[in-house]
């Protein structure tokens, strides 16, 4: 049995805390009115005529700093604690998603190497429910207006009688309408819960059976195999609906792979984050090195896998130059040149050098600091998903997206931590467990890290 | 003393593996064991050496990368430079995304081959190679530990009995006598001649149709319902399937040319024909943008005619735009000479636009005034 101690406790409120005080810090110094951008951007050009000494510039610049281009970026500015707030809830919510994921193939797959880790699944997942229930008050503050992360919810976008009418937007609309958006998020978040739940109900009723009644079981491969449809369709249309359409004029077929695979990678990472970390505490004596290899070999694959998707996506638009294509990475060029390298050595180069070979991904502070490389890259990936589209050249890495980070990241603890000391911390009664325990993976040798 | 030969036979893959353990707790070297399948954790057992085929892996696919890298370079830059759909070309790392998957490619290539190719040549696996198998059996359903011993062999039977081997034989090796071997290859020189027989059969193929094949898996993927695009049709007109555009009219956003492509159509390019764009820096600056991918590889970037594809002796009779080469040309012939082409030079027309051969023409006559 795992008992949360009072000190991870007290961690998960700081960093919660941290989290609603940034936020709070973000909405606070967000200017509220055009006067106030002008003030801004004065400020700035102040500054820069000061280095350059070139009055004509400033005054150059102030004239194209007309009322529409402020209003615009008074938009993007705005959007800014919210974005920074919907990324991490975004990542986090994933995070459960792809744990959710794995352990479906788990039971479908029937695999006997992973039982001993099941547990630490089921309650890594368990922030589907709090993280759900954020992202979808983050998508209905979107509907009603308080942020503009997804500029097609604007109604005048689609009325052909408007000077903002977008013709594009105007044929999506039948998709991406704000009634029919939510709803689809219900029912993505309601499908995902309810597997969830229903495969933790079996668990337990797995380890309350006698020996030899493998009714529950079965019963959680079932769900696992239907939930594995559902989420095939929906971790595509989901990921087109909270990360794609936040570019709604552009549009890319693989994208929701592409997610997909972020995700499952950052999952898996935070997996061996927290296996490692219950280990250290003295639990899960039966995990061995070969379940953290296993891990190892899993974020290998699947990191090659996103480079995978990123590169056809990417080498396509580059060799074919269509105007309607390259926008997206014309934006992502133009503003986040140096992240966006730095995102894809963080999450190609470095687990393709690091996890390579193959006894080392059974040591366990290698893998933790891999874990963390992947997750604060994958961290990245989402950030320049989404921030191009609605906040464009205004962002900066600061206290707001620093702090939300950390705020979900408690949140998260505490809803994983406390999971786990509700029920025990090993599938008991699972028929593969035997199995599990006597896992070992035949090159690795050593016993101690 | 002369040297022996120890077999121990087992019929159980768990008892080999006590069996192994307890004779190597003796002391004793196991030179060999011949299983049916691969059994889990007997070459640690056995005290092998861990294989180093990772690390030789490793060392192919850098090989092969680098390889790749070579080749793309020379291939598409060094050698005959290729101008694929517009994209900058002449210096490798410009066209680097393009080469990725073939350095991809190659590096998977390479390590897979020649790890395969290590694998049989380390097991001595090759084509001729006489099969080294002591007891057919091992084949099928038993196992095999096989010691070359010197002097008293007694001990290790006994050891090999106490394990549980269902059979321990003894025999003594005569030097000059060879392994008994379970099947016989052809000597070395008679594979090869029926290796290098049968590619040259295959390679005689005759003009006859190939026979039907007997069953065809899914037949739409090799007949098409549709009509292929250039295919005849009866319904088309001119039972062509593809069709004409419809007289008078053009493609979006073209602009048509109508001085004809003969002598007198070129002179009057030369004489009569102005530029229709203003001659200003940005527009020199690209046409030199697209002078520099579409024309450099034969003209040179200075115009001079000295080109990659020249240098290389690919591709002859460039000649430099300067006034004492070609005295008679004007923007209005340069024009005329990228949209139809001239000789050897091909027509540019459906790789450039109008307002854009405009725009390079203008480039060429810059490199001109710099020509002496
Ligand atoms: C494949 C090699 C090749 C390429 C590519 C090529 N040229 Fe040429 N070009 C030639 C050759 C060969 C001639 C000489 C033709 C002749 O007079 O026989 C020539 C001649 C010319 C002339 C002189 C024509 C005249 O009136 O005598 C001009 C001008 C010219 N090229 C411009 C261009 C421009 C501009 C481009 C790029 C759009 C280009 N060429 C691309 C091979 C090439």
């Amino acid at each position: 049995m795992y008992i949360f101690s009072q000190k991870l406790k007290t961690l998960s409120f700081v960093l919660m805390a941290v989290g609603i005080l940034s936020l709070a810090f973000g909405f606070i110094t967000t200017p509220s009115t055009v006067e106030d951008v002008n003030n801004q951007m004065e400020h700035v050009d102040a500054d820069h005529s000061e280095d350059s000494d070139s009055h004509e510039t400033a005054v150059k610049i102030n004239d194209h700093h007309d009322e529409a281009h402020a209003e615009h970026v008074l938009t993007q500015l705005k959007n800014r604690p919210w974005s920074a707030l919907y990324v991490s809830a975004l990542f986090f919510l994933f995070i459960a998603l792809g744990t959710l994921f794995f352990m479906a193939i788990q039971y479908i797959g029937q695999a006997g190497w992973s039982v001993v880790l099941l547990r630490v699944m089921e309650a890594m997942s368990t922030y589907l429910i709090p993280g759900g229930l954020i992202v979808f008050l983050i998508l209905l503050a979107g509907g009603l207006h308080f942020h503009h992360i997804f500029h097609w919810m604007d109604a005048s976008l689609i009325d052909p009688n408007s000077p903002n009418f977008d013709p594009i937007i105007e044929g999506k609309s039948g998709y991406l309408n704000v009634p029919f958006f939510l709803l689809r998020a219900v029912v993505y978040l309601g499908g995902w819960i309810g597997a969830l739940l229903l495969i933790k109900k079996y668990s337990i009723e797995q380890e309350n059976a006698e020996v030899g009644n493998n009714i529950a079981y079965n019963k959680a491969f079932k769900v696992s195999a239907i939930f594995m449809v559902f989420f095939g369709v929906t971790s595509s249309t989901g990921s087109w609906d909270w990360v794609m359409s936040v570019d709604p004029h552009w549009f890319s077929t693989l994208f929701g792979w592409y997610v997909f695979s972020g995700m499952f990678v950052s999952a898996l990472a935070m997996m061996v984050l927290v296996v490692v970390y219950l280990k250290t505490k003295g639990y899960l004596q039966t995990v061995n090195h070969s379940h953290i290899h296993d891990l190892g070999k899993f974020m290998f694959g699947f990191s090659i896998f996103w480079t995978y998707l990123w590169f056809s996506q990417f080498v396509l638009y580059w060799y074919a130059n269509i105007p309607e294509e390259v926008t997206y990475y014309i934006a992502r060029f133009a503003d986040y040149k140096v992240a966006f390298w730095t995102m894809v050595v963080m999450n190609f180069v470095f687990p393709l050098i690091v996890l390579m070979d193959s006894g080392k991904k059974s040591y366990y502070p290698y893998m933790v600091v891999t874990g963390v490389v992947l997750i604060i890259g994958h961290y990245m990936d989402l950030f320049i998903m989404i921030m191009p589209g609605s906040v464009g050249s205004h962002w900066y890495f600061g206290v707001v997206e620093i702090g939300t980070f950390l705020g979900f990241l408690g949140l998260f603890i505490f809803c994983t931590a406390n999971n786990l000391s509700k029920r025990s911390l090993i599938a008991k009664g699972h028929p593969m467990l035997k199995e599990s325990e006597h896992y070992h993976y035949y090159n690795i040798e050593h016993e101690d890290h | 003393m002369s040297k022996k030969l120890v077999h121990g036979l087992f019929d159980d893959d768990d008892i080999l593996m006590s069996g192994v353990k307890a004779v190597r707790q003796k002391g004793i070297d196991i030179d060999e064991v011949y299983t049916p399948f691969p059994v889990h954790g007997l070459d640690k057992a056995m005290g092998l050496k861990p294989t180093r085929i990772a690390s030789a892996a490793f060392i192919f696919g850098i090989i092969g990368f680098f390889f790749a890298i070579w080749l793309t370079w020379f291939m598409m830059i060094e050698d005959w430079p290729q101008n694929i759909g517009g994209k900058p070309s002449f210096t490798w790392l410009e066209n680097m995304p393009s080469f990725i998957p073939i350095m991809f490619e190659m590096t998977i290539f390479f390590t897979a081959h020649l790890m395969v190719t290590t694998y049989f040549f380390k097991n001595k696996l090759y084509p001729g190679s006489a099969g080294i198998n002591p007891d057919p059996r091992t084949t099928d359903d038993k196992f095999l530990m096989e010691f070359f011993v010197d002097g008293d062999t007694s001990n290790l039977e006994a050891i090999l009995k106490d394990s549980g081997a269902i059979e321990v034989t003894v025999k003594d090796i005569v030097e000059e006598e060879k392994r008994n071997l379970w099947f016989k290859l052809p000597p070395k020189s008679a594979s090869v001649v029926v290796i290098l027989l049968g590619l040259g059969l295959s390679s005689c193929s005759s003009d006859e149709p190939m026979r039907e094949p007997v069953s065809v898996y899914m037949p739409d993927m090799y007949h098409s319902v549709a009509y292929e695009p250039y295919s005849e049709d009866p319904n088309g007109i001119n039972s062509m399937e593809a069709r004409t555009p419809v007289d008078g009219t053009i493609k979006r956003g073209y602009v048509p040319y109508d001085i004809p492509n003969t002598n007198e159509g070129y002179q009057e390019a030369l004489m009569n024909l102005k530029s229709p764009i203003a001659s200003n820096d940005e527009n020199a600056k690209y046409g030199e943008e697209l002078y520099n991918i579409y024309c450099i590889s034969c003209h040179g970037i200075n115009g001079d005619g000295q080109g990659k594809l020249v240098q290389n002796e690919k591709f002859l009779g460039v000649p430099s735009y300067a006034a004492s080469r070609l005295p008679n040309i004007s923007e209005g012939s340069i024009f005329h000479v990228i949209t139809y082409g001239k000789n050897m030079m091909g027509s540019h027309a459906s790789q450039l636009t109008w307002d854009e051969r405009w725009k390079i023409s203008q480039h060429v006559l810059k490199l001109r005034s710099q020509l002496k």
